[in-house]
């Protein structure tokens, strides 16, 4: 599976890349499917995140939206979520994943690449509790020794 | 066909020949079995393009095999008669199995039956920057619709459900990366149908 493309999320004024979908319960839920353009982007759609402070607590929204109703379509956040020109994720519970410095390992897969620091941040109910991050390490390369003998590459 | 019925073996050979004429039978059955799920023409040209290059040397081992097999079949017939029942029987769970909806919540993970008014009451969503539309589950609410719209029988029941990260879900039992919470419509013990209201 190709590395696909992953969602936005406007941090600290900056826009970063977030390795985790918040909108897939919201398209579950609602039986709401898109049209996936290319193979580095199954789910169809991009979404921009941001987290809007009121009153000290921060909260997750979606601020904008480029789906693919079909290949050549494409619908903007007002187009799926009418009269909106953002989307509390009050479904979202669970971690958002946003990538941060240089990439240590790319990986064909998903959002599988692993890059110096992970932030972590930890939301319940689309309110954001916690967050801290996480420096992650080249991992080690596997070599032939260590595989089980029936799957190594034979002489 | 007199001369057939009339005839009766006479040498070793001729009995072996009756003995392997249920082997026949089920071979045959085994066979036809065997072309009736035979892979579609779509799948084998690609099976084609992809796969390795068929050499003469593997062509001839797949006929050793495949003599090896009939000759098996054969002979020991009774055997695979015996497994047969079992070997069927094995299909038709894993067909139902398969045909089985998928979803998160299972019998362990309900907490308590719900009044769908008492849901719709603790479902309505505090933003105060207004962009949450004033309904049951805010923006989830088809959802929620689609959900009370299949609450039909007057034996179905609402439960809510609570799943902890890290709980196994579905068919192939992978496990949660986030809490799960949700209503499930209940009939008979059995899980019918889900209504997931916050997960990663």
């Amino acid at each position: 599976m190709t590395a696909q493309v992953s969602e936005r999320l406007i941090y600290g004024g900056k826009e970063i890349s977030l390795f985790t979908n918040p909108l897939s319960l919201y398209l579950k839920a609602t039986g709401t499917c898109f049209e996936s353009p290319h193979t580095a982007n199954w789910r169809g759609y991009v979404g921009t995140w941001e987290i809007l402070e009121h009153e000290g607590v921060e909260r997750l929204y979606l601020v904008a939206l480029s789906a693919h109703k079909t290949y050549k379509e494409i619908l903007s956040l007002s187009d799926v979520f009418p009269g909106q020109d953002k989307v509390f994720a009050h479904w979202f519970t669970g971690q958002l994943r946003c990538p941060q410095g240089a990439q240590l390992e790319y990986r064909h897969m998903g959002y599988g690449s692993i890059y110096e620091y992970d932030l972590l941040m930890e939301f319940k109910q689309g309110v954001l509790v916690n967050k801290h991050a996480r420096h992650n390490e080249v991992p080690k390369k596997k070599e032939e020794k260590d595989y089980p003998s029936f799957l190594r590459r034979g002489s | 066909m007199d001369s057939l019925m009339s005839w009766r073996p006479d040498s070793w050979h001729g009995y072996l020949l009756v003995y392997m004429v249920p082997g026949g039978l089920l071979l045959a059955f085994f066979l036809f079995n065997k072309w009736r799920e035979r892979p579609s023409e779509f799948a084998r040209e690609l099976v084609r393009i992809v796969g390795k290059k068929i050499s003469p040397l593997d062509r001839l081992k797949e006929f050793l095999f495949l003599c090896v097999a009939i000759a098996c079949v054969l002979l020991g017939w009774p055997a695979f008669l015996a497994w047969l029942p079992f070997g069927i029987a094995q299909d038709k769970r894993n067909k139902a199995w398969q045909a089985l909806p998928d979803f998160d919540c299972a019998p362990e993970y309900l907490v308590a039956q719900v009044n769908p008014i008492d849901a719709e009451i603790a479902s309505y969503v505090i933003d105060p920057l207004g962009t949450v539309p004033s309904l049951p589950f805010g923006h989830l609410n088809q959802g929620w619709v689609n959900f009370l719209a299949d609450m039909t029988d007057d034996r179905d029941e609402m439960w809510s459900f609570y799943i902890p990260k890290g709980g196994k879900v579905g068919k192939y039992q992978f496990e949660t990366t986030s809490e799960t919470r949700g209503y499930a419509k209940v009939r008979d013990g059995k899980i019918l149908a889900e209504f997931i209201t916050e997960r990663d």
